[in-house]
């Protein structure tokens, strides 16, 4: 069942203003988030003759997520789908950045991650914070830290893994 | 969606895009001129400040409906003045001001270029768009001190060699010289008119500038004004943006419903680029003994100097920073108590610099990125005469982990 145009808008009046939220919840930064909303839409434009029908709003985060990790790898927002379709970037006021923070609840989110930090055992937290905050090596972790390479990887990981599902309970919670 | 316009704005242009896609393909991208942020203004009315987002479109005429009626402007007044001011940049259209009456009887001024004779913005695009009449940036009638209109208007860009400020003013025929000085330099002559008008483009954002007008009048009187100034605000000595410091702290652990005893969570400093954005930069925190308590004068000081470079992430504290790619700097910063009047800084090859902690306590010293921060010295200068010498680090304590 192909979407119509008046699908399109359907869904952007509904989903919009999450999808930011969702975007502003994982990047910290509203400017991106709006950009990878309508970098979103459009490419499910783009991408309308693959919908099979079903979950629309699935498959629309489907395409966010698959942005989201496009942003993580390269550091930038793709703007390849909008320029297609001729739609140009929008500059967010100050107020505007300010509101989307407060939707996403930034503040409490940093919060919940400090404290989640602070459950980490030291050895993780210091690692983490050799590896993430004073982008180390690997290798000039462990020798910071006096451990062997594998375990300053491992103590890395687990700390991220840690915060992640920090995260995702924080989400939950909220999504509620 | 009215508390984003945005979501709106962006809404309309897909749903735009979704109606008719092959209608809209090729559509230049480049977001255009941007908005007019600031205005400084004498005893001006507050009206609309007039706010273009170009698109490929025609300047709209302000709707009466959307301005204060101080601020609407009588139709058939307006008149470009003669005066010019040349763009940073050699070969684009000059600036100018118009000058009009609005329906209640005060002066109204406008900053726009000239082309052919017509009034207008040329947008990032390249497109030359007039200006409509009824668009003014400011209303205001003449002060005793005989100024009617001073402002600070910016073109906002998607690349900080595009921002452009425009100095502008409206004073009376008795006006002799104007002098503008940038970051604290020399002052300038800027040219004005008989009429006490002057424009002035200049490159950047106005923190950036901070620019100072002295207005001399004749028989020699001189007024002196001093724009987009905050005493927490410093420019940066190598032309790039302004840096802002803040002050924050940590709270106390609660124990029982109550704030653990005994506690002295420390204060940090940090200080980042003024305005904010995709590519603001932010140092990481400098943090001290706190010993802020109520009825209390604080004595906390402390500061240090770091070089700072890279792409750090901010991740596990509020004040680990994040100086984001910005091109390096050595700083010293810090807070000291309001009994210090100043801090000198000295270093190799004569180096000496001045700070004076802001209201909020804090100060900053932002130098070239080849000065080595090892190498520095502090005399901190305290009200009551006595000095203390110091080396680049002082009673610093970690940062503490949230």
């Amino acid at each position: 069942m192909a979407l119509t145009s008046d699908d399109f808008a359907a869904l952007y009046d509904r989903h919009g203003r999450s999808l930011v939220i969702f975007f502003q919840r994982r990047m910290y930064d509203a400017e991106a988030a709006v950009d990878l909303m309508a970098e979103t839409f459009a490419v499910a434009f783009r991408d309308r003759a693959q919908f099979r029908g079903g979950d629309a709003a699935g498959w629309l985060y489907g395409i966010a997520h698959h942005q989201l990790t496009g942003y993580y790898r390269r550091g930038s927002v793709e703007r390849r789908a909008l320029a297609r379709l001729g739609v140009a970037r929008r500059e967010l006021s100050d107020a505007e950045i300010e509101r989307i923070d407060e939707l996403a609840g930034t503040a409490a989110l940093r919060a919940e991650l400090g404290g989640a930090l602070a459950r980490l055992p030291a050895e993780q937290r210091d690692a983490l914070e050799l590896r993430v905050v004073q982008e180390c090596s690997y290798a000039e972790v462990a020798r910071r830290l006096s451990v062997s390479e594998p375990t300053a990887r491992q103590r890395v990981s687990r700390a991220l893994r840690e915060l992640a599902g920090a995260l995702e309970q924080w989400e939950a919670v909220q999504e509620r | 969606m009215s508390d984003l316009p945005i979501l709106d704005e962006l809404g309309a242009d897909l749903q735009a895009a979704f109606r008719d896609p092959r209608g809209v393909r090729g559509r230049p991208l480049r977001s255009l001129v941007l908005a007019a942020v600031l205005l400084v203004l004498l005893a001006a009315s507050a009206g609309a400040a007039t706010y273009y987002v170009l698109r490929a479109s025609p300047i709209a005429p302000l709707k009466p409906s959307d301005v204060e009626s101080q601020q609407q402007v009588a139709r058939g007044t307006s008149r470009v003045l003669a005066l010019r001011a040349s763009d940073p940049v050699r070969g684009e259209p000059p600036w100018g001001l118009r000058i009009a009456r609005s329906k209640t009887g005060l002066t109204c001024g406008t900053v726009g270029q000239i082309v052919n004779g017509e009034f207008g913005i040329v947008g990032l695009d390249g497109r030359f768009r007039v200006v409509p009449e009824p668009n003014a940036d400011a209303c205001s009638i003449a002060g005793a001190d005989g100024m009617t209109l001073l402002g600070l208007r910016v073109f906002d860009a998607d690349k900080a060699a595009k921002v452009r400020t425009l100095l502008n003013g409206l004073a009376n025929p008795q006006l002799r010289r104007v002098q503008v000085s940038l970051g604290g330099g020399d002052p300038r002559t800027i040219p004005h008119d008989r009429s006490g008008a002057f424009v002035i483009a200049l490159r950047g954002y106005p923190e950036d500038l901070q620019p100072v007008v002295t207005l001399t009048f004749a028989g020699g009187r001189a007024k002196r004004l001093a724009l987009a100034t905050s005493d927490n605000v410093i420019p940066d000595p190598l032309g790039g943006g302004a840096w802002r410091t803040e002050v924050g702290g940590f709270g106390c652990p609660i124990r029982h419903g109550k704030p653990a005893a005994n506690c002295h969570p420390p204060t940090c400093v940090t200080f980042s680029t003024a305005r904010a954005g995709k590519a603001s930069a932010g140092s990481p925190g400098l943090c001290g003994k706190s010993d802020d308590s109520p009825g209390h004068v604080s004595r906390a000081l402390f500061y240090g100097a770091r070089r700072l470079s890279g792409k750090r992430r901010l991740m596990s504290s509020p004040f680990s920073g994040r100086w984001n790619g910005h091109a390096p700097r050595t700083a010293l910063w810090g807070l000291a108590p309001t009994s210090v009047a100043s801090i000198e800084i000295t270093g190799p090859s004569g180096l000496r610099r001045v700070a004076r902690p802001a209201l909020n306590r804090a100060f900053l010293v932002v130098l070239d990125p080849t000065v080595n921060p090892e190498a520095l010295r502090v005399a901190i200068h305290y009200r009551d005469g006595r000095v203390i010498h110091t080396g680049p680090d002082h009673h610093l304590v970690p940062t503490p982990q949230p």
